[in-house]
C-alpha cells in the first residue's frame, strides 16, 4: 500500500504519523513545498526575534522521519493529479502513483486586485523562508508599515515590537480589536497598541506602493503620504488548492471533504487549511482553520487512509494557539 | 540556515554534449581570475565522444586549496540519471540542482529530484527551458545552470560574464549573446524563487591567479629550461605533454616526434641527447615497462635523459584512466643489473614546474637518466599556482673537458664525483663510441672483473656526489608532533589537509615531503624519523612501495596506509589514521 | 675457406693497414677473416674520405651483433646502442643535429627482425640519414641461429629439424617502405660496394644498401660461392626511377639482381622541419 501526502504542514504531518502508527510495512510518501524539514508555524515570529534557534523551530527532522520509515521530500510542487490514473504528477515531471492520497496543501494570505501590482514591494510574512529572508533585512529597517486583519497581524506586530521597531498599523475597520477567547484582552487591545507606541490608523486602505531609493512610499484610500523601509500587507487568506485543477474533486473556497475527510474522488482525501467540512447537522460546509485544528484533521484523515473509521468533530470556535505562552507574557519583556 | 563560507566544492554532471567541461572551465577561469584558490578535477567515463557520463568539480577557497577535499556543496546535475550516482557526495545541507523542464513523464527511478536525501536541498530549475529562451535551442543549459549557482552562492556575476566573453568571443556575436542571456535567466530565476542564499565570503581587491594543469606546467617546465627534442608514444595520460612540446619546440629551434612506440621514442631521445640536446620523454606503465633497456643503457653509457612517468592504475594496460601511484618500483628497480636511476615525485603543478627543470639540472651534471613520476590526477587535475617565469637560473649544463683532457680524451674518465668531462658529436677535438656493453675508460668493450667494478662504482658515485645539489625534504605541521608521515606524489594534497583536520581535534603531526625518491637527504629524514614515535605513511597503490623503500633505507616499522587507487584521496580518511594513530600512542 | 673468400681478407686487411688515413681507428676489427663485413668498412672509408668528412661530424649509429661494433673501427662519433634499435636513435641524433653525417650499420636480425617496427618508418619519413643492412643470413655473434631472412630448410642448433618460415627480403622491404635510396650490394664487390656506399651517403633523403655479407664462420649455406653462383647486376636498359619495376626485380632470387635499384629526390624530413622552424624565425 502507498500512501501519497501533499503538504508537510500540521496535517499532513499529523497524517503520515498516524498512518505509520497503524500500517507498518506500507510506503509513506510526504512531499513538502517549502524547503525546509516541518515546522511549527506560530513560532516564526519567535524565530524572527531570535528567542529560538532554527532546530527548536523544526518539529519532524530528516532523522525522524527516517526512524520511522517516512520518505520526506522538500522543495516539491504537484502540479497536475489523474486519479484515473492513480497517479499524481511533479512541477518537474515526474510522475508518482499512489494508493491513497492525501491533499494537505493549506492556505496562504494573498492580496486583492488593489495591491497585486505592487506584490513585488511587499514583504511577505508566512513561511519560513520569508522570515530567514526579513531576517537578513531587519538589521536595515527601522519603519514598519503593516495593513492587514486578523490574528496573525498581531503575532507580527509583537514580533516588530519586540525587535524595536517603528510601526504603524493600518485597518479597515474603526478598532484594533479581535474575537479572543481569552477575555484578559478584550476591547483594551487598540489602546494598548497605541500604549505600546504603533501608530493605528483606522478606516483607512493602502492603494499603493512605490519604491524610491531603498524607502516605501505608500498611499492610502484616504489620501495619507506614508514612507517606510518595509511594508507588509495581506488581503485574505485563501486555499491552495492549485492541484485538483481538472481533476473533477468538488470544491467551493476550499476542497469539499465529509467528516472522514474524504473528497468527492475515490481514495483520495484532504485536511488542514485548504478544506471545508461538512457538517451534517447544518447540512452545510464549514472552514476550520488553524493549527491545532489541521492536526486534528490529519489525525482523522490518516486514520480512515489506514483503513480505520474515524469521524471529525466540528470546533465551534478558530483557535489560534500560542502554546501555553499567555499573550501577556509575550508583551512584556 | 544562510552561511557564511570560504571554501565551496561544485560538480557538474551531464554526458557528451552537455557542456561539462567548459563549464569547469568558466567557474575555475571566474574563481581564478577573483583570486580565489582553485583545484579541478574531470572525470571521464568512456574514452570516446558517445553517451559517456563526464564531471568536473571544481573546488574553490580564499585559502589554498591542496586536495579536492570531502564531499561537494552542490551537484549540477545536468543529466538526470547519470547524476543519480553522484549525489552520495553531496555534503549535508549541500544542494542539488535538477533540470525542472525535462519534457515527458519520469518516473522515481530516473528522476534526480527524488533521489535527493532530506539533508540536502533541491533546487528544480526549467534548465532546457530557460536555455530555449535565450537561444532558441538546448544549448546553454550549463551556462544557466551557472547563473543559478552564481546567485546561490551570492558571488559577483562579473566574474562570470568576463570569463564568458573570454571562452566564447571567437565563436561570434549571437552565440556569444545567447550565452551571456542564458546565464542572466539562470541567475533571475534563482533570484526569483530561491532567495534564500548561501553567501560566499569573496576577499576584495585580490590579483587574478593562473590556472595550469600538472601536465601543463610540465611540459612548459621543460620548454622553459632549454628542452629541444622530444619523442613520445600518445599513451593516457601523458599526451598531453606530448602535445604541448609539438606545438611548442618548433618554435623554440627544437622538434617534436611522435614514434612509431614507446621503445623508438626512448631511443631517439638516447639519440638526441647523445649529440649534446636536452631530451625527454613523456609516458605511462606500460610505456615505462617498454622503455626499462633503453633506461638500462643511459645508465650504463652515462646518457643524461628524462622520463617522465603520468601514472595510472595498473599492472598492465590496467585502468587507463585512472589514478594509482604503482610505478614507484619500477622506477627505482626495473632494470637488470647494478642499475641506478634518480627518481622524482612532484605533489602539486608548481612542483611539476620547477621539479621538471631540477630533473633536466640533475640529468644534465650527473649523466643520468632522471626517472620523474607524476600521476594521472596530478597530470589532468587544474590548480592555481604561483608561477615567476622570469627567474634567472644558473642552468646546469654538461662538464666540459679541458684542453689537455681534449688531447687524449678519455670519455669515462674516473674522478672524484663520478662524473667525467663530455664532448658531443659536432665539438672538434675528440670522438668516442657508446655502448652498453661494460668499457674501459675510453669506453671500449670490456669484461674484466676490476673494470667493470670500478665503473660500476663510478656511476653509483654520481648518485653520492649528486645529493649536494638536491633541494632539502620540507618538514610540515607541527615540528614537535609525535606523529610523522612520509609519502609522496598528490597524496601529499590530501595528506596535508587531513592534517589540518586532526589538528582541528587536537592530535598533532607533521610531514616530511620531498620531490627527490631516489637520492634523499637521508640525515633528514633519519633525524625526521627519530624524532617521531609513530609514522604512518599513506599511498596510493596496494604493495606499500615508498613504505617498503623507508623501510629497508631508515629501518622503520611505520603503520602503512594502501589508499585504494582511482578516487582522489580523501583527507578525512587520513585525518582517521591520524586520529587512530595517536589513539595508540596514548595507550 | 674458399680462395674467393681469402683474398678478399687478405685485400680488406692490407687495404686497412696502408691506409691510415684520417678514417682509421686504433681498434682493430673484431671479425673473423674472411667476414663480408670488412667490404663495407672499407667503402665506408672510401666514402669519409672522398666527401671530406671530419670525424666530429660523423656519427655512426650500430645495434647489436657483429656488424654492432662497426663503431669501434671508424673515426668519428659511435654508438653502439641496443639490439634493433639503432634506427630510432639515428632518428634523434639526426634531428637534433641535422649538420651531423649519420649512417646506420646493422644486421639482417637487427634491421627485420626485432628491429623490424623501426624500419618502415625511418624509410617513410624520408630523413637524411643512410641505413647499410649487413646480411648474413644468420645471428653470427650468437654462434649461429637463424635470421628472419635465412632459407627455408636451413638447420641451427635452434630450428634442427630446417627452417620453417619463409625469408624476408629486405629490399624489397625497403622499396615497399618508401626508401628513397636503395641498392644492393655483394661483399665481394669492393669496389662496387665501395662506390653505392658513397652515393648514398651523398644521396639527400633515406638511403638504403642491402649488402649480402656472407658469415664464413656459421652459415654453410649461405657462402660466397653460393652468393656468387646466384648474383648477377641489373639489366643495363634497367631505369632506377620506377619503384614498382623495382620491388618486382628486388624479389627475383635466381638471379640475384645487384645495383641501384631506385633513386628519387623529395624534400627530406630534415628540410620540412628546418622549413617549419624557419617560418617562426621571422
Amino acid at each position: 500500500m502507498k500512501y501519497v501526502i501533499i503538504g508537510a504542514g500540521a496535517a499532513g504531518v499529523t497524517a503520515a504519523k498516524t498512518i505509520r502508527e497503524i500500517d507498518t510495512s506500507g510506503e509513506v510518501v510526504i512531499l513538502g513545498e517549502e524547503g525546509f524539514s516541518p515546522y511549527n508555524r506560530y513560532m516564526l515570529t519567535d524565530f524572527l526575534c531570535d528567542s529560538i534557534k532554527e532546530d527548536e523551530l523544526i518539529h519532524t527532522s530528516a532523522s525522524v522521519f527516517k526512524k520511522i520509515g517516512v520518505t520526506f521530500r522538500k522543495g516539491e510542487h504537484v502540479k497536475a493529479i489523474h486519479p484515473q490514473k492513480k497517479c499524481i504528477k511533479l512541477f518537474h515531471n515526474e510522475v508518482v502513483h499512489y494508493d491513497k492520497l492525501l491533499i494537505a496543501t493549506g492556505g496562504t494570505p494573498g492580496l486583492g486586485p488593489v495591491l497585486q501590482p505592487f506584490q513585488k514591494h511587499i514583504q511577505r510574512y508566512y513561511s519560513l523562508e520569508d522570515i530567514c529572508l526579513l531576517k537578513r533585512k531587519m538589521p536595515s529597517i527601522q519603519k514598519c508599515i503593516v495593513f492587514g486583519e486578523g490574528l496573525s497581524s498581531l503575532d507580527l506586530l509583537c514580533g516588530l515590537y519586540n525587535l524595536e521597531k517603528q510601526i504603524v498599523y493600518i485597518i479597515r475597520g474603526t478598532r484594533a480589536d479581535w474575537d479572543l477567547v481569552e477575555p484578559e484582552f478584550y476591547g483594551e487591545l487598540h489602546e494598548f497598541l497605541e500604549e505600546k507606541g504603533i501608530e493605528i490608523i483606522t478606516e483607512d486602505r493602502v492603494i499603493s506602493i512605490e519604491k524610491s531609493n531603498h524607502c516605501f512610499q505608500v498611499l492610502t484610500l484616504k489620501q495619507r503620504k506614508l514612507t517606510a523601509d518595509i511594508v507588509f500587507a495581506w488581503d485574505h487568506y485563501k486555499p491552495n488548492i492549485t492541484c485538483i485543477k481538472g481533476t473533477g474533486i468538488e470544491k467551493k473556497l476550499g476542497i469539499l471533504v465529509d467528516e472522514q475527510m474524504r473528497t468527492s474522488e475515490e481514495d483520495i482525501y484532504a485536511a488542514g487549511d485548504c478544506v471545508e467540512i461538512y457538517h451534517p447537522g447544518l447540512k452545510n460546509y464549514w472552514i476550520n482553520f488553524g493549527w491545532s485544528n489541521a492536526q486534528e484533521q490529519g489525525e482523522v484523515a490518516g486514520k480512515n487512509m489506514a483503513g480505520q473509521r474515524e469521524t471529525y468533530k466540528i470546533q465551534k470556535t478558530i483557535v489560534f494557539n500560542l502554546k501555553g505562552k499567555s499573550l501577556r507574557a509575550r508583551w512584556w519583556r | 540556515m544562510t552561511s557564511k563560507k570560504n571554501e565551496l566544492s561544485i560538480r557538474f554532471c551531464g554526458i557528451a554534449g552537455d557542456g561539462i567541461v567548459t563549464s569547469g572551465k568558466i567557474l575555475a577561469g571566474a574563481c581564478a581570475g577573483i583570486g580565489l584558490e582553485v583545484m579541478v578535477n574531470d572525470i571521464y567515463s568512456a574514452e570516446i565522444r558517445g553517451l559517456g557520463k563526464s564531471t568536473t568539480t571544481v573546488r574553490f577557497s580564499t585559502s589554498k586549496v591542496y586536495s579536492m577535499g570531502d564531499g561537494i556543496d552542490l551537484l549540477i546535475g545536468m543529466a538526470a540519471k547519470e547524476s543519480i550516482a553522484e549525489v552520495k557526495d553531496v555534503k549535508p545541507g549541500g544542494g542539488i540542482i535538477y533540470d525542472s523542464s525535462t519534457p515527458g513523464d519520469i518516473t522515481e527511478e530516473n528522476s534526480l529530484a527524488a533521489h535527493i536525501p532530506s539533508e540536502a536541498h533541491g533546487y528544480g530549475i526549467p534548465l532546457k527551458w530557460l536555455a530555449n529562451e535565450a537561444s532558441g535551442t538546448n544549448r546553454g543549459r550549463n551556462l544557466v545552470a551557472m547563473g543559478a549557482l552564481c546567485f546561490l552562492y551570492s558571488l559577483p556575476p562579473d566574474m562570470f560574464i568576463h570569463r564568458i566573453k573570454t571562452l566564447f568571443t571567437r565563436k561570434g556575436e549571437k552565440v556569444l549573446e545567447a550565452n551571456i542571456n542564458a546565464f542572466q535567466l539562470g541567475y533571475q530565476y534563482c533570484e526569483e524563487h530561491f532567495p534564500l542564499n548561501h553567501p560566499f565570503e569573496v576577499k576584495e581587491g585580490l590579483s587574478p591567479r593562473q590556472l595550469i594543469s600538472g601536465n601543463d606546467a610540465l611540459a612548459k617546465g621543460a620548454i622553459e629550461c632549454g628542452l629541444k627534442f622530444f619523442a613520445g608514444y600518445p599513451i593516457t595520460p601523458a599526451t598531453k605533454i606530448m602535445e604541448i612540446t609539438a606545438k611548442e619546440l618548433p618554435k623554440l629551434e627544437g622538434w617534436c616526434i611522435q614514434a612509431e612506440d614507446e621503445i623508438a621514442a626512448i631511443s631517439a631521445v638516447l639519440g638526441a641527447s647523445f649529440v649534446g640536446k636536452r631530451a625527454m620523454t613523456a609516458t605511462a606503465g606500460p610505456g615505462l615497462c617498454l622503455m626499462s633497456e633503453m633506461i638500462n643503457l643511459a645508465v650504463m653509457a652515462e646518457i643524461p635523459a628524462v622520463i617522465v612517468d603520468v601514472q595510472r592504475g595498473g599492472p598492465s594496460t590496467g585502468l587507463p584512466t585512472k589514478v594509482e601511484q604503482g610505478d614507484l618500483n619500477i622506477a627505482l628497480y626495473g632494470g637488470a643489473g647494478d642499475s641506478p636511476r634518480v627518481v622524482m615525485a612532484p605533489s602539486t603543478s608548481e612542483e611539476c614546474y620547477t621539479g621538471i627543470q631540477l630533473a633536466f639540472d640533475i640529468a644534465e651534471k650527473y649523466q643520468t637518466p632522471v626517472i620523474f613520476l607524476s600521476d594521472l590526477f596530478l597530470g589532468q587535475r587544474i590548480e592555481t599556482v604561483f608561477i615567476q617565469e622570469t627567474i634567472e637560473r644558473d642552468r646546469c649544463t654538461r662538464k666540459k673537458p679541458s684542453p689537455d683532457q681534449l688531447n687524449n680524451y678519455l670519455r669515462y674518465k674516473i674522478t672524484d664525483d663520478g662524473v667525467s668531462p663530455l664532448i658531443v658529436p659536432g665539438e672538434p677535438g675528440a670522438f668516442y663510441t657508446i655502448t652498453g656493453l661494460e668499457h674501459t675508460i675510453r669506453g671500449t668493450p670490456n669484461y674484466e672483473s676490476e673494470v667493470h667494478t670500478m665503473m660500476t662504482a663510478k656511476r653509483h658515485r654520481k648518485f653520492e656526489s649528486m645529493v649536494v645539489d638536491l633541494p632539502r625534504a620540507d618538514i610540515l605541521g607541527d615540528k614537535d608532533a609525535e606523529i610523522g608521515i612520509a609519502s609522496w606524489g598528490s597524496t601529499i594534497g590530501a595528506i596535508l589537509e587531513g592534517m589540518a583536520i586532526a589538528r582541528e581535534e587536537g592530535v598533532k603531526s607533521k610531514l616530511i615531503k620531498s620531490i627527490m625518491i631516489h637520492p634523499q637527504h637521508e640525515d633528514s629524514f633519519r633525524a625526521f624519523f627519530d624524532s617521531c614515535k609513530r609514522v604512518i605513511v599513506p599511498e596510493m597503490n596496494y604493495q606499500g612501495q615508498y613504505a617498503a623503500l623507508l623501510k629497508s633505507r631508515y629501518g622503520i616499522k611505520p603503520m602503512e596506509i594502501h589508499i585504494p587507487a582511482v578516487n582522489p584521496v580523501s583527507p578525512l580518511k587520513i585525518a582517521e589514521k591520524i586520529l587512530e594513530a595517536n589513539h595508540g600512542l596514548s595507550k | 675457406m674458399d680462395s674467393l673468400s681469402k683474398r678478399t681478407v687478405l685485400e680488406g686487411l692490407q687495404e686497412a693497414k696502408a691506409a691510415r688515413t684520417q678514417v682509421w681507428r686504433d681498434d682493430l676489427p673484431t671479425w673473423c677473416p674472411g667476414c663480408g663485413h670488412f667490404t663495407v668498412l672499407h667503402g665506408l672509408y672510401e666514402a669519409v674520405e672522398q666527401m671530406k668528412i671530419p670525424p666530429k661530424d660523423l656519427v655512426l649509429v650500430s645495434g647489436i651483433g657483429c656488424s654492432g661494433r662497426f663503431p669501434f673501427f671508424i673515426k668519428g662519433f659511435g654508438f653502439h646502442g641496443l639490439h634493433g634499435r639503432p634506427i630510432p636513435i639515428a632518428t634523434g641524433v639526426k634531428i637534433a643535429n641535422p649538420d651531423l653525417t649519420v649512417v646506420v650499420v646493422g644486421g639482417d636480425g637487427d634491421g627485420v627482425g626485432i628491429g623490424g617496427g623501426h624500419f618502415p618508418h625511418a624509410a617513410r619519413s624520408n630523413l637524411d640519414i643512410t641505413y647499410i643492412l649487413l646480411d648474413n643470413s644468420i645471428y653470427g655473434l650468437t654462434k649461429g641461429q637463424i635470421s628472419p631472412t635465412s632459407p627455408v630448410g636451413m638447420k641451427s642448433a635452434t630450428s634442427p629439424y630446417g627452417n620453417i618460415a619463409r625469408p624476408l627480403n629486405p629490399t624489397t622491404l625497403a622499396l615497399a617502405y618508401g626508401a628513397t635510396f636503395v641498392a644492393r650490394t655483394f661483399s665481394r664487390e669492393r669496389d662496387k660496394v665501395a662506390q653505392l656506399i658513397l652515393q648514398a651517403i651523398q644521396h639527400k633523403g633515406f638511403s638504403f644498401v642491402h649488402d649480402l655479407s656472407p658469415c664464413v664462420e656459421f652459415n654453410k649455406l649461405i657462402t660466397y660461392k653460393s652468393v656468387f653462383e646466384s648474383v648477377t647486376a641489373l639489366p643495363d636498359d634497367y631505369t632506377t626511377n620506377e619503384r614498382t619495376r623495382a620491388i618486382q626485380m628486388s624479389e627475383s632470387t635466381d638471379p640475384i639482381y645487384l645495383g641501384l635499384y631506385f633513386k628519387e629526390e623529395i624534400p627530406t624530413f630534415d628540410q620540412i622541419v628546418h622549413e617549419v622552424k624557419e617560418s617562426f624565425a621571422q
